[in-house]
């Protein structure tokens, strides 16, 4: 068993934040910094405080000014929005033709962010410093935490694993309940199910410390697979295997009860959006965990080719770096 | 898209008949010519009336003489018991490591019987008795033709340059052109793990219902089997669709933006204690949109097309498999 795709992987000690607000900084500082270590990203724009003077934006996209040199540079507002002067970063994937914005939005009750794919070119706002305007086809998330979970005197990891065409799946974990902060952002590749769905992707994220199949296929999480013919990005679920007239549930099957195997199932995504409602393909490299299996577990490594839990889900790892 | 294996169709025009013991000698007399034909296959032993004379075993095996000539070589024991005089013929699938026995039985109520094995079969102590096998996955039963009308009957196939194979009959009769679906299939899997190299899954069907669950019960009149070649074992197993909080294969039948249909990957998950586990996905074939009626396609792309028989979209030509 081999990947599909060329994966990387690392984690990024975050130390212990001293506050639970500090975690969505760091976190948003790591996120740009994995991704620019991709190789496969780059800033497209950057308003931050530029280590620690006075928050700036660039006068003009793109700008590949990196703002964003420590956590502090990610400055947000006292209130919920996305119209105020506040820290974001867009950067650019030319081989997906992707934008990615980050932002926090929001410095208090454990701090808020937010997060956004277009294939657009995003545009400044009337005040630069304001997060940027996404003209259309935006897919994201504003107003949550990206760590659900945070605990005091506690230290962080944010752990990371791309592909070389700069996918990726970034979550945090915590020396306390070490597998329970199971902020799962992933921007994940796809093999089409037909060839006119160019390099599709989905774009998963969960803010929740309960995380199973549901939640990708309905909840806390959304799910999108752009089309790129008509480049519309629409709603869409993983599909998980059942079999008819049966109470047998899949994600029960833990071992082969001769050689030990893992069971891991693949996703399918399937489209909701009315009008797109069909298979978009296959989840590369990605598959369903069996539910018993406790986070953390990992598949016998085979040298690079190694795969751990993670919620409901087997991903891409080397547990020698991750853990 | 494009298929995982090399695949090769065709047809075989009967002639027109009511008789059923008639159907199923031509069905299998197709079958032998079929899988020969797929240069895959070869004759391992063959019990026949060679072109209208006498009941003959091979003295020894393997032996290549072909003796189902025609139709009437293959004869009719009149009963299910293995141990009694019959036709049967082994065929011997070197890539696949892969006996395929196939015989005749019948009552009042015709039967087929089918075989699969990896262990080499031998002649029984008469040798015109059905060989002795072990390690097999052998189908006793139902005609493989579940509908009789008075027609011409077609046997279609579609085979791999492996020789995994796919063949059902249809009747040009006015009665439902599509409901004889007796689909008698070695299919092809993708592995889900190193182990398990070159698995395969049979399946025998030959009800006129097309539901979803009889390819995913051992139970019912379908029989699908996973084996694992360490320890080269065969086991039970069953076909696993997709579900969410929709169910795509009841609920879309074409994308509503542009027509395309969906066609679902087909999981292979055995049953058998000591060896549940996900075997893999059966390649080139997918589950059809439930909406869709038998002997639809898709749209073709040159030779890459597909074909609705039951449940299943197959590979196929329509211009050649219609």
């Amino acid at each position: 068993m081999a990947y599909e795709k060329t994966w990387s992987f690392g984690s990024i000690n975050c130390g212990v934040p001293s506050e639970a607000y500090k975690i969505q900084q760091i976190l948003l500082l790591n996120i740009k910094n994995i991704l620019l270590s991709s190789g496969k990203w780059t800033i497209y724009g950057c308003c931050g405080l530029n280590n620690g003077g006075t928050l700036t934006a660039p006068s003009a996209l793109p700008d590949t000014t990196d703002r964003w040199k420590v956590y502090t540079d990610i400055t947000a507002p006292t209130s919920n929005s996305l119209n105020t002067p506040l820290g974001w970063c867009i950067l650019y994937n030319s081989t997906l033709n992707l934008y990615f914005a980050l932002g926090m939005t929001y410095l208090y009750n454990g701090g808020y962010t937010a997060l956004f794919f277009t294939q657009t070119a995003p545009t400044l706002s009337a005040t630069t410093t304001w997060y940027p305007t996404l003209v259309s086809n935006k897919i994201g998330w504003s107003g949550f935490n990206l760590q659900s979970y945070y605990n005091n005197a506690v230290r962080y990891i944010t752990h990371y694993a791309y592909t070389s065409d700069g996918h990726f799946i970034v979550w945090n974990t915590g020396d306390l309940l070490a597998n329970s902060q199971l902020n799962f952002i992933g921007l994940l590749p796809i093999a089409p199910s037909r060839s006119v769905d160019a390099t599709p992707w989905v774009f998963i994220w969960t803010s929740s410390t309960t995380i199973n199949t549901d939640v990708f296929s309905s909840g806390s999480s959304m799910c999108f697979v752009p089309l790129l013919s008509p480049n519309t990005p629409t709603n869409s679920i993983f599909l998980y295997p059942g079999i008819w007239n049966s109470s047998l549930n899949i994600l029960d099957l833990l071992y082969d009860d001769i050689d030990g195997n893992i069971n891991m199932f693949p996703i399918l995504i399937c489209g909701t959006t009315t009008n797109a409602k069909t298979l978009k393909g296959r989840l590369q490299d990605i598959y369903w965990a069996p539910y018993h299996l406790p986070n953390g577990s990992a598949m016998p490594s085979t040298g690079q080719i190694e795969y751990m839990k993670i919620g409901p889900l087997m991903i891409p790892a080397n547990s020698n770096i991750i853990r | 898209m494009t298929y995982e294996k090399t695949w090769t169709f065709g047809s075989i025009v009967g002639q027109i008949t009511n008789v059923p013991l008639k159907v199923e000698q031509d069905t299998l007399l197709n079958i032998k010519t079929i899988l020969l034909a797929t240069g895959k296959w070869v004759i391992y032993g063959c019990c026949g009336r060679n072109n209208g004379g006498t009941l003959t075993a091979p003295s020894s095996l393997p032996d290549t003489t072909d003796r189902w000539q025609v139709y009437s070589d293959i004869a009719c024991s009149g009963n299910k018991n293995l141990q009694v005089p019959q036709s049967w013929c082994i065929l011997y699938n070197d890539t696949l490591k892969l006996y395929y026995i196939i015989s005749i039985a019948g009552d009042v109520y015709l039967s087929s019987i089918l075989c699969f094995t990896q262990n080499t079969p031998t002649l029984a102590s008469t040798s015109t008795w059905f060989p002795v096998v072990s390690n097999n996955i052998m189908w006793i039963g139902n005609p493989l033709l579940s509908r009789i009308e008075n027609g011409k009957y077609t046997t279609h196939y579609t085979c791999t340059s492996e020789g995994h194979f796919i063949i059902w009959n249809t009747c040009d009769s006015t009665y439902i052109p599509y409901s004889q679906l007796n689909l008698i299939m070695l299919l092809p899997i993708t592995t889900s793990k190193t182990s398990d190299i070159t698995p395969w899954v049979c399946v025998f069907h030959n009800t006129t219902s097309e539901v979803l669950y009889v390819l995913e019960s051992t139970a019912g009149p379908v029989k699908c089997f996973a084996p694992i070649l360490s320890p080269n074992q065969p086991v039970d197993s069953f076909f696993l669709h997709y579900r969410g909080n929709i169910n795509p294969i009841d609920d879309f039948i074409t994308d509503s933006a542009d027509g395309y249909i969906n066609m679902l990957p087909i999981l292979v998950y055995t049953t058998t204690p000591g060896f549940k586990s996900f075997k893999g996905i059966v390649q080139d074939v997918y589950w059809a949109p439930s909406g869709l009626v038998s002997g639809d396609t898709t749209p073709s792309t040159g030779q890459i097309e597909y074909m609705k028989i039951g449940q299943l979209m197959i590979p196929a030509n329509t211009a050649l498999v219609k």
